[in-house]
């Protein structure tokens, strides 16, 4: 795909591609509403969340293999989101 | 399994054994050969020509390391109750991971690198959780109560363990994913003596904690509730120095997996309604687990890759994104199908095999292990 023609880089088209497919998890979330439950509508968000963090790794770790901060800043990013996708779809426990 | 909650159900309390099998196959698999193959190869293999040691991983990546993925397949998708109950995960997800791979194709130099950073630090954070995970089981077969405060102390170790060994990798060893190379990020120098820091506290604290159960019990504690994170220590700080020793560290993390699958989906099958309990039927149903285990494994390492060799891309880094989005993939359904809040899971963790086997209902108080 000749993406340069439009005036994108190739790190530009991935982030456009990734923005739709927030995009599209989003309307999915949205057209479920009051169909499916809110455990379904949390894995979609978090969904969302995963594509927002691999977008911002593309974009952010270039900076992390020259400034050693922003290396650190990166490995606790991507810490965090493991932490977060590791309570992908589970039966949460109502609050008291 | 990376992420057991930390609930105690009331099965919990009827444990009998604290072993799956027995002390030999437990601590072997558990964490013993790892141990055993890191001082090997420390001893005999300390160079930098890893050829022959890629060569037998690979071979044995074919029996141990990708079934333990299929196993997590075939343990999430081989019940429609399964799939009705994580509709987002086993739908959903593949979606996802098949966008992944497919902008990993579409754009090699700008995207897939970072796909593989992101499965080089997820993959150790996994082991991390599993590690955790296995950790309360034993404990719980063997009495030792897991609170916050333990949990605290052991992920502390654990964690800070895969941060120090994962930097490290990264400025030492292993960059190479399939012939493709890993970014390797810059890090503060304080990073690592912080992670050793972290790593040391919440050894001392869980060795107090283990300390005032010994004292109140009046007896020793048991090995195997500290093997997992022995062996995890070894693989994350003085294995990842050790280039060959990085190379079967997954192998190691598989066979924990493949011997807690195997008994839970024992337990699932030979304990099923009406089953008869007898060694031929384990055998069986061991044999019939394995094998598809092993065809899956082949399909999703081998044969999903040869579904994209008309791509204009060589066919290694075809099979190392696939590769890398399988492995991402099971980090999700694990974290979602092993949870300890689960039932059926708390009560298949707690067997032994023996129980399976032999035709008898278990009596309580029978092992000698737990008594020893």
């Amino acid at each position: 795909m000749h993406f340069e023609a439009v005036g994108l880089s190739a790190r530009e088209a991935f982030l456009a591609a990734a923005i739709a497919a927030m995009v599209g998890c989003a309307l999915v979330s949205f057209f479920l509403a009051g169909r499916v439950s809110e455990r379904t509508h949390v894995a979609l968000a978090m969904l969302i969340a995963l594509i927002g963090g691999f977008g911002l790794l593309t974009l952010l770790a270039p900076a992390g293999r020259e400034i050693p901060l922003a290396g650190a800043l990166v490995v606790l990013g991507l810490i965090a989101l493991f932490k977060l996708m590791n309570q992908f779809e589970i039966r949460r426990r109502p609050r008291r | 399994m990376p992420a057991f909650t930390s609930e105690t159900p009331a099965v919990a309390t009827a444990v009998r054994s604290p072993y799956f099998v027995n002390w030999w196959v437990d601590a072997s698999l558990i964490g013993g050969l790892s141990i055993i193959t890191w001082l090997g190869l420390r001893a005999f293999y300390t160079g930098a020509a890893t050829k022959p040691l890629v060569t037998t991983a690979l071979v044995l990546s074919l029996f141990v390391n990708f079934p333990h993925f299929s196993a997590t397949v075939y343990r999430l998708y081989q019940s429609s109750e399964h799939t009705r109950q994580f509709p987002v995960t086993a739908w959903g997800l593949p979606f996802i991971m098949f966008g992944a791979v497919f902008a990993c194709f579409w754009q090699p130099e700008a995207v897939a690198p970072y796909f593989l950073l992101l499965f080089f630090f997820w993959s150790p954070y996994h082991y991390s959780g599993q590690t955790v995970g296995i950790t309360m089981v034993y404990a719980r077969r063997c009495g030792f109560p897991i609170g916050r405060r333990e949990r605290l102390a052991l992920s502390a170790f654990v964690f800070s363990a895969f941060v120090y060994g994962a930097t490290h990798m990264q400025e030492n060893g292993l960059t190479d994913f399939y012939g493709m190379s890993v970014p390797i990020l810059a890090f503060p120098a304080w990073m690592a003596p912080a992670a050793q820091a972290v790593m040391c506290a919440g050894a001392l604290a869980f060795a107090g904690f283990a300390a005032a159960w010994c004292r109140a019990q009046r007896r020793l504690f048991p090995p195997i509730v500290l093997l997992p994170a022995a062996a995890h220590f070894v693989w994350f700080v003085p294995g990842a120095g050790l280039k060959s020793f990085l190379i079967v560290i997954p192998l190691f993390h598989s066979l924990q997996y493949l011997l807690i699958a195997l008994v839970v989906q024992l337990k699932l099958r030979v304990d099923a309604e009406g089953s008869e309990h007898s060694w031929p039927r384990v055998r069986a149903e061991a044999l019939r687990w394995g094998a598809r285990n092993i065809t899956g494994g082949v399909l999703l390492f081998i044969g999903l890759p040869l579904c994209f060799t008309w791509l204009p891309l060589p066919f290694l880094t075809i099979a190392g994104i696939i590769a890398a989005a399988v492995n991402v993939h099971h980090f999700f359904v694990d974290g979602v199908i092993w949870k300890l809040r689960d039932g059926s899971n708390s009560s298949a963790l707690m067997i032994n095999i023996a129980e399976l086997g032999s035709a008898a209902a278990p009596q309580p108080g029978l092992s000698r292990a737990i008594a020893a």
